[in-house]
Order: C-alpha cells, then structure tokens, then sequence
C-alpha cells in the first residue's frame, strides 16, 4: 500500500529524508529544503536589499544547487540581490575544462552573469604546471591557498559585497572533527561562523551550513538539476579522509549526529587566556595574513626560485636541499595585482554605480548616459 | 569502602509520586516538535527497582541512549557517594584515551555546551559546587595503563555495558572509541593532542548562568528546540502553522496534569528522551532536580518581589 507523506498526509512519499527519516513526497521535500535555507539566511542576518552577491560556481552539485536555491529564494521572499556567478579556473586539464562548461550552462539555464578567474591569468601558473614542479603530494595545499585569494580578487573585480559558497553541513561537521583531532583550537573557534568578514571588504558566507549533502544530491536529482560530478584528478587530502569516513559511520548510526556536531561545535568556546594568532596584512600584496607574508606569495616564490617545498616543509631541511641543487628562476610568474589596488578600483566602480543611481533618480540632465 | 546500586536511583520512600513519567514523545511525523511533557507518577508498587531500571533501559530508543541513561546514573550516584562521605576532590581514572574518546562522542551527541564540565581536568562535578572532579591519569594512554598493570601485578577486571563485544556501528560511543584507538595508531600523537585541545576549551557565559538539565544536569542551553525547529522544517507548504498541535489528552485514570519541561532539558537530553517510548519512568532524581530549580526559582522571585514590594498596586 503506497505510504502518504508525513508532512503533508495527502501525496504519496516517494522519497526517505535523510535529515530526519520521513517518509515525504516531492513537494513537500523540496519545501522544506528550501525553507531551512531560507530560515538559515534569514536567522543569521546574512545579507540585506541591494547587496550584490557572488555565489563560488564550480559547476558541481553544492554550487549549482546553490545557484538555483538562492536565485529561488531571491524571487521568492524578495531579498532583493544582484546574483552573479563566480567561478575559478585552476587549469586542470580534463577535470576542470569540464566543470566550468556546466557553469557556462548554468550561466544560460539561471539567466546570471558569471565570471572566471584563472590560477594562469592571476599568478601566471596553472595546477598542472605546479603538479609539474612540486609533484602529487602537496598540490592540495597550493590550489585551497590560490583558491581562496583567487576567489577574493574576483569578487573585488566585480565589486561584490558577498560571497557565498557551497559548504554543507557534511563539510561543516568534517571541519569540526578535523580541527578537534589536530588541535587546531584557533581554527575550531572560528570554523562554525557562518559569514566571515576575512579581508574586512568582502564578507563570505555557507548558506548550506545546515543542509545534508544527501539532501543536496537528492534535491539536484529531483530537480533534474545540471551538474558536473567527478573527483579531482589529483588525489584529495588524505587527513580530512578520516573526518569524512568517521562523519558516514556517524550518520549510519544515528543520522541526526551531523546537526549534533554542528550544534556542539557552535557550542565550543576558546579560553579566554589562549594565544590566537593575529590577523595582518601581507607586505607582498597587501592580502590578508596572520604572518607577514601570505601564504599565497611564500609558495609563488618557492615556484619561481625552484624551492618546491617552501612554505611547506621545514627551513633546515630546505637549506640543505638548496646546497643540494642550486635553485633557478622560473620567470614564469606574473606580479600579482596587490590587493590596495584592487580594492580602489572596486571603490571606484561602487561610487560610479552610485552616482549612476543617483543621477537616474534624480532625473538630472545627464541621466542615463554613461561614461 | 562504599557501594550504590544502579537500581538505587529507583528507591522511592514514602507514598507520594516521586517518577516522572514521559508522556509524549514527540517527534512523531507531521507533529511539531516543540513538546517534551512528563506526568507525574506513584509507580507501579509491584515492580522492584531493579525491573524498574530494567523497563527504563528497555524503554530508550537505542544503545547510544542506553549509554548515554547509564553514564548520567552513574554519574549520579558518584556524586551521591561522594556527598554522603563528605569527600571533596573527586578523583576519576579516565586515561588520555578515554578522554579524547569522550570528547569526540560527546560532541557528535550534540553536548558541546558542556563539555568542558564533562571533560575537563578540573571541573565541579555535575554542576554541584560541593564536589570537584579531578582527572590525573590525563597524560596516560590506556596501552600504557595496560603494561603498568601487567608489570605491576594489578588485578582488574572488564566492566561489560551494553556495547562490549558489538560491532563498531552499534552505539556512537563504540564507534568513536575504535576510531580515535584507530586513528592515533597511525598519527602517533593524536589523543595527547586532543587531549591538550579540551584544556583549551571553556564554557560560554550563557552555560555559566543556564538552567540545569533535570535529566543530566549539565547547563541546558536556552534555545535547543527552536534552533532544531528551525533546521529541521516539518510544516506542508501552504499551511502557516503546524499541522498538528495534538496537546497530550490525559484521559488516563491518574488525572495528574502533565508538565511541558522542555526548557528544562539540554539538547541532547531531547534526543535522548525523543526517541523513549511513552509510559517510560525516569530516575527519581529527575524530580529532585525539578523541583530543586524550582525551589530556587521561587526563592529568587520571592528575594525580586520584595525589593520592589512597596511598588506593587
């Protein structure tokens, strides 16, 4: 005897939610989906009328169905966003050239403008000539450090107020495990925030943070949405392997323990007498840094001096290596743009765009035309 | 030396209701879940305690519970002794592995809002002021305990529970112990790392100043049922409000009114409860609890009521 829905009690349940075990139908799935996201953005403050909002477009499952949800939601309750694609291009070849054409088919199929920065056009090395020099082993840490400033620079290109990102509740909960098993207490305190301001310009946010990605993958198949879904050529980090194995054998057992992790992790509070590392300014392109060069700049330069391992392992360990084999500029590199600048002219499109407003509103002469 | 029984936590005295008994289980699809109700009752006088504590076992939803129901009572009944033989530190042999362990179950049951009063190296212990726990043997990893009992000639024993022996996937807490045992096998140093990690932890302000759980008494944190409610949407889409806001009818013979204590548990303690089948008779100590809120509830309202006393009309 076909079951009705648990929620509804009038259509039959097709399918089992993973969040809570109901029997529900289409509908009613696809609304409370949607309403949980909705209840997440609207709890948190995340954004206000006018904001101009970039959403991180990989062309897999989270981002496209971020893309659709939030323009949904956009129409829906009228949170009245600019809604705009961004996507990174980190010149992986066969991977990568794939995924991005689903975000130029997002493009079309959402109807938003969209965006794409290269790894090659910003800091003049793409992944597959860094797997090149440094080998499988440590790419993961170069392409996370380029991915997050690469997604930074884009959004100031276009000049946004806000990204958002794909993270589900999965990566969430991943992320607690992980820090907790490798102590990284500033990071545990941090990492349950759903918006962070990072470069104090543009503020990131997971809209996702309380969605299963069982429910993303389900609510993109429902949907018949267009997604691309495929690992990374280059084998993924294996320590956050373990979170990720322990976070399915959690949810087998009691399938509420994802939310539970999470609510503990928002939970946990660092001692008030406990070092945190202070946040600065890299002296090299002006990003956010808790030394005084980034990251990002320490491992362009290991590149272009042919010191793979810099920022990476150990000082004593690379001196040897470099008597070992003198190092060799790679000239390949391009100056990057320093982020002052990039945060000027982002200003400077902002006041154009403003004055344009003001003009057409005001209905003065020079309404309408451009410069 | 001194001994408690589990079932003493269902040693009634006297005549009057002295369980509270779960109600309403909620939860159930299409309700809301904002009701957790309990009733108070005398307790069927035939049962011993012993088949008392075994119906509250059967009762729970599942192992995870079941362990959890039996650390608080065990718990309980540590911090009863402790009282009774007016012993102020506490001193508990959890090893370094047991701990991060507990930590990693703990927070996957959702009590992160207390955990470093159930962790921590030193901690009141279940929230009284009069007991302090102590935990030294932090720095030691349990192979190591193992060998120091076996060269040393120390007896011990296997205290069995309810998972000893399952697989892996029976309970959260069997399923961390593996994982945390497996992981720090091939990262040598990750239960000393996690171990440091928990020293860093504090509670918030709001844990501080919260309710106590009248299951487990740790700090309930005030908005549990709301944040869920709001994550876990359980409404029909054109409908405004609930569809069901079925209030528990008591038609049963014992006409006691029932009593919505939802704010008056942790998060994790809903969970726990939420998936107990309905009739299940909680430990005696969870009325004390209640009513000793109460109590000081009542005292404080009285102390606020008297200051203002000459402006009420």
């Amino acid at each position: 005897m076909p079951r009705q829905c648990d929620i509804c009690h009038d259509a039959r349940a097709i399918v089992r939610r993973p969040k809570t075990g109901q029997s529900i139908c289409k509908e009613c799935f696809f609304h409370v989906f949607e309403t949980e996201v909705h209840n997440t953005i609207v709890d948190s403050k995340l954004f206000k009328p006018g904001d101009r909002v970039g959403i991180g477009a990989s062309g897999g499952k989270d981002s496209t169905v971020l893309a659709y949800v939030m323009k949904a939601l956009n129409d829906q309750y009228n949170y009245g966003l600019d809604l705009y694609l961004l996507s990174v291009d980190e010149g992986i070849s066969g991977y990568r050239d794939d995924s991005l054409e689903t975000v130029k088919r997002n493009k079309e199929q959402y109807g938003l403008p969209l965006l794409i920065v290269s790894y090659e056009q910003l800091y003049g090395w793409s992944m597959d000539s860094i797997v090149a020099a440094v080998g499988r082993k440590n790419n993961c840490t170069f392409c996370g450090v380029f991915r997050r400033q690469a997604l930074d620079r884009g959004a100031l290109m276009l000049d946004l107020d806000h990204i958002v990102t794909g993270h589900n509740a999965d990566d969430v909960a991943e992320t607690i495990l992980m820090n907790i098993f490798r102590g990284d207490i500033s990071r545990l305190g941090r990492c349950t925030e759903i918006a962070t301001t990072g470069d104090g310009y543009v503020v990131r946010s997971k809209p996702f943070k309380y969605a299963y990605e069982k429910e993303i993958v389900m609510y993109a198949y429902l949907r018949r949405l267009d997604y691309f879904s495929t690992e990374c050529t280059y084998s993924p980090n294996a320590y956050r392997g373990y979170a990720r194995e322990f976070l399915k054998g959690l949810e087998r057992v009691r399938p509420s323990a994802i939310l539970d992790i999470i609510h503990s992790g928002e939970a946990m509070h660092v001692a008030a007498d406990v070092q945190l590392p202070s946040l600065d300014r890299c002296e090299r392109c002006g990003y956010i840094s808790s030394n005084s060069v980034c990251k990002a700049c320490v491992l362009l330069e290991g590149l272009e001096k042919g010191i793979p391992k810099l920022g990476i392992s150990r000082i004593n360990k690379l001196a040897q290596d470099q008597e070992a084999c003198p190092p060799d500029r790679r000239e390949q590199a391009v100056d990057v743009v320093h982020f002052e600048k990039l945060r000027e002219e982002a200003l400077e499109m902002r006041r154009e765009r403003q004055r344009r407003s003001a003009c057409q509103q005001s209905a003065c002469a020079c309404a309408g035309d451009s410069v | 030396c001194i001994v408690a029984r589990l079932e003493d936590v269902f040693a009634l005295e006297g005549d009057q209701p002295a369980l509270l008994e779960l109600v309403h289980a909620t939860i159930a699809p299409g309700t809301s879940r904002d009701q957790f109700c309990v009733r108070l009752a005398k307790g069927d006088e035939s049962m011993s305690s012993r088949e008392r504590l075994r119906a509250l076992f059967a009762g729970l939803g599942s192992a995870t519970d079941r362990e959890d129901m039996l650390d608080i009572i065990k718990s309980f009944l540590l911090a009863r002794l402790a009282r009774q033989a007016q012993c102020s530190p506490l001193l508990l042999g959890d090893s370094g592995t047991r701990i991060a362990a507990k930590l990693v179950s703990l927070t996957s049951r959702g009590r992160g809002f207390s955990l470093p009063l159930e962790v921590g190296a030193e901690a009141p212990f279940l929230g009284s002021s009069d007991v302090t726990a102590y935990r030294p043997m932090r720095e030691y990893i349990m192979k190591e305990i193992a060998f120091f009992n076996l060269w040393t000639g120390q007896r011990s024993v296997v205290v069995p529970t309810f998972t000893t022996g399952a697989p892996e996937a029976a309970s959260i807490d069997r399923l961390t112990e593996a994982f945390v045992v497996g992981l720090d096998r091939d990262f040598a140093s990750t239960v000393s790392t996690v171990c440091r990690t928990v020293q860093k932890l504090e509670l918030r302000p709001e844990a501080k100043t919260a309710a106590q759980c009248i299951v487990c008494r740790m700090p309930a944190e005030a908005n549990a049922q709301e944040w869920r409610n709001r994550l876990t949407v359980n409404v029909a889409p054109d409908r405004q409000s609930p569809l069901e806001q079925q209030r528990v009818s008591t038609s049963s013979a014992d006409s006691q009114p029932s009593l919505d204590v939802t704010s008056r548990l942790c998060y994790s303690c809903q969970s726990l409860l939420h998936f107990a089948k309905p009739g299940v008779a909680l430990p005696a100590f969870c009325l004390e609890n209640y009513r000793e809120h109460d109590n000081d509830f009542q005292q404080r309202r009285e102390d606020l009521r008297q200051q203002i006393e000459e402006f009420l009309i």
